[in-house]
């Protein structure tokens, strides 16, 4: 390895466009929205320069649909917005997970609803993130706490994005948005980089949604002769509508399983002092840095305390968190919002350790002390 | 202007070119107004809660205030004028039904009233009083429900207000559709030419050649002209004005606009601090504008036609100095000029062009006859 150092001061926003851009997008459609708007400008000034293409479009529906039309055509595609502008996105992001077509979207988290608290930050948009579009479908969201993981979360999203073709949320708030942090860009000098997976063999008979195995069909490059039908309507291998009930049980079947297949790349979990741990706090985002800290300081006053971190956030990596919530006796869920992630914690414990949560929401990030305050007098209970 | 502004007091940027025409329709209709507001600019500094810069009258009447989203201002506004119809049409059946308790005559000048003045909305308001006296003497399920709605006997004044983002952009299906209703709405589009509020990135309305956030290299086509798109309705007011150029006719649109029974248009010039100029100099930049030909000034009334006259009265003279000595004045442009002189100049040159040829478009389109032979 190199001992070279690039470092780069770098903001969130700013890296997530960077990275993007490195990871081989060369196309963006948005409209702005703060705290997001950073990642456009940036888009709109570097993109040109490798030969990509920015588009400001009329509005976060629109954005959304011109991504999904240029990545149909080929081009690994962006948008980034906000809270807001992510709901007004969700009918197009239930279509490029039915089209399978890989996506990235990226929500820089706000005070919410509504337009709420524009330059504060949030963690609004976790059950959003899983839930926001219609129907069954699959979903990939990563959280990342810091600017250098945003760099590399981006590149990251990019990669499963074209490795399972679906669309890829990348979540993180108004604090890691505007964050300004040192970043040694010469670590990501050769990123992997996942490429589309392109048909080929005979054109004659081509089944643009068959199986092939891992349940990622390869996708025809436009116009090399296959013939392609795409529709947001259920449709079975070959492509064309169906309403039978075998097909449309087939084609979920794969649409849902890849995700499941997947879930070794697809999962990244950052686990911190967990081996003894009796109280296991789970958080993402700035959140976890927080919360980070305050293992640090109960730990000091003699709480066997852990950090787990889902930097995967959708499929939530439940074995291993299992795994460590087993021998805890307290499971802690901060976050910025009145309790989304802790569902899924619940879920999981199954009432078999006790789980509470720490939630503010009301503009300001939370910080060390209040996780301390919380573990210590719910330890009491 | 002697009218009191029932607008005073805002957060917004020392010299905003927006504010000045919130406060014109404030001293005009104020006391009637129900305002829709964008989210945008005017949403922030219009209700900086817990402080409002909208107040009150001697009568403690003033402009009632409501915010939507960004996307659905005008569909907001469309259905407060909504209820507001129907809570008058209920209020004008329980009327006709209690004309015998309540006083034939009173009833029938309440209903025949003409409210298309301030005397005549002063007069109405008299009369209510008046009705709201008999009504709490009578004991009747009718008579009770009569009361709670009496005051939207006096005629209100809808307003739709939002910026040049909400209204050429994001907004736009939504503000086309409310245009093709025959509803009675004014729409106000405080034109910055740029998204001022999440800072300064282009918009549909952004003039060619000026540099914006994702037009750094000057915007390359020209700006939407929203007017004509409005006029094509056919049904809808439409105005094009900027009272530092020349507010007798800014005070005429807005009177014409508010007095037109269907839906009503004024697209503001509203000079911002993303133009990179001193706003002490707001009223001087306007009048560049205008002169430039950036800016025409025109009203388009669909009443007129019926009458055989032209609809549309271009009230802004010929450009009468080149466009790139308006240009030059502010940054939004002049910073391409320091950056790439080839571009900005080959950009303005179009700019030049295309100016010209509108204001060319409008003369020939206000000279058509429209009387019948």
């Amino acid at each position: 390895m190199s001992t070279r150092q690039n470092l780069q001061n770098l903001q969130g926003n700013h890296a997530c466009a960077l990275a993007a851009i490195h990871a081989g997008c060369r196309f963006y459609a948005g409209y702005p929205i703060t705290p997001s708007s950073e990642i456009a400008e940036t888009m709109s000034a570097e993109l040109p320069k490798v030969d990509g293409l920015f588009i400001q479009m009329e509005d976060e529906i629109a954005s959304m649909g011109a991504i999904i039309g240029a990545s149909a055509g080929g081009a690994k595609v962006m948008t980034a917005t906000s809270g807001p502008g992510f709901s007004l996105k969700q009918e197009n992001l239930g279509y490029a997970a039915l089209t399978e077509i890989p996506s990235v979207i990226v929500n820089v988290m706000r005070g919410g609803p509504s337009t709420g608290m524009p330059t504060r930050p949030a963690q609004g948009d976790i059950m959003q993130a899983r839930w926001g579009t219609h129907g069954d479908h699959p979903t990939i969201a990563l959280t990342p706490w810091s600017v250098e993981e945003v760099y590399a979360e981006t590149i990251r999203a990019f990669n499963l994005a074209e490795l399972l073709r679906t669309p890829v949320i990348i979540l993180f708030d108004e604090v890691i948005g505007h964050l300004v942090e040192t970043v040694d860009l010469a670590r990501f000098e050769n990123p992997d980089i996942t490429d589309r997976k392109w048909a080929d063999g005979k054109i004659e008979g081509f089944r643009p949604y068959a199986d092939p195995g891992d349940g990622v069909p390869a996708m025809a490059r436009p116009g090399d002769g296959r013939r392609v039908h795409t529709t947001g309507l259920s449709h079975g291998e070959d492509g064309f509508p169906t309403q039978d009930a075998e097909l449309v049980a087939q084609f979920m079947a794969r649409l849902l399983g890849k995700i499941e297949t997947h879930r070794k790349e697809i999962e990244r979990v950052d686990i911190r002092s967990c081996d003894d741990a009796d109280v296991v706090i789970v958080a993402y985002g700035i959140t976890a840095r927080a919360a980070y800290r305050a293992v640090e300081t109960l730990r000091q006053r003699g709480v066997k305390a852990g950090l787990f971190r889902p930097v995967t956030l959708w499929p939530f990596p439940e074995d291993a968190f299992k795994k460590v919530a087993e021998r805890a006796r307290l499971v802690l869920v901060p976050e910025m919002n009145a309790g989304q992630l802790i569902l899924e914690i619940e879920r999981l414990v199954s009432g078999k350790t006790r789980v509470a949560g720490v939630n503010l929401y009301f503009g300001d990030p939370i910080t060390p002390q209040q996780i301390v305050e919380t573990a210590e007098a719910e330890l009491k209970q | 202007m002697l009218g009191k502004p029932l607008f005073e007091f805002s957060g917004a940027c020392v010299g905003c070119g927006e504010t000045p025409y919130i406060r014109l329709a404030t001293q005009l209709f104020g006391d009637r107004m129900i305002i829709a507001n964008a989210t945008g600019c005017s949403s922030i500094y219009g209700g900086n809660l817990p402080t409002t810069p909208y107040t009150l009258d001697a009568n403690r009447r003033g402009p009632a205030w409501s915010n939507s989203l960004f996307e659905d201002n005008a569909e907001f506004g469309l259905g407060i004028r909504l209820a507001l119809d129907e809570q008058y049409s209920h209020a004008c059946d329980l009327l006709v039904k209690l004309r015998r308790s309540i006083g034939a005559e009173l009833v029938d000048e309440i209903l025949a009233a003409d409210q298309s003045d301030e005397t005549g909305i002063h007069e109405q308001r008299l009369r209510i009083e008046k009705l709201k006296i008999i009504l709490e003497k009578l004991d009747s399920e009718q008579a009770g429900n009569l009361l709670s709605l009496t005051d939207t006997l006096t005629r209100k004044s809808v307003w739709l207000i939002g910026g040049d983002g909400w209204a050429y952009d994001i907004g736009f299906g939504g503000l086309d559709h409310v245009m093709s209703t025959d509803k009675d709405v004014n729409i106000l589009v405080l034109d910055t030419e740029v998204y001022s509020n999440t800072g300064g990135q282009m918009s549909k309305a952004t003039p060619r050649a000026a540099v914006a956030k994702f037009a750094a290299a000057g915007k390359s086509v020209p700006k939407k002209d929203l007017a004509m798109i409005a006029m094509a309705h056919e049904n809808v007011y439409v105005a094009h004005v900027a009272f530092g150029a020349k507010d007798i006719q800014t005070l005429k649109a807005f009177r014409e606009a508010e007095a037109y029974p269907g839906p009503s248009l004024i697209i503001a010039y509203s000079p911002c601090i993303a133009h990179g100029i001193d706003l002490s100099n707001n009223l001087t930049q306007q009048d560049l504008a205008v002169k430039s030909g950036h800016w025409s000034l025109f009203r388009y009334d669909p009443r007129l036609a019926t009458q055989g006259k032209n609809p549309l009265r271009l009230d802004s003279k010929k450009p009468g100095i080149p466009y790139h000595e308006f240009a030059e004045t502010e940054m939004r442009f002049g910073i391409l000029s320091r950056s790439d002189p080839q571009a900005a100049k080959a950009l303005l040159d179009q700019a030049q062009v295309e100016v010209n040829e509108r204001y060319r478009h409008y003369e020939q389109l206000a000279a058509m006859d429209y009387s019948e032979e």
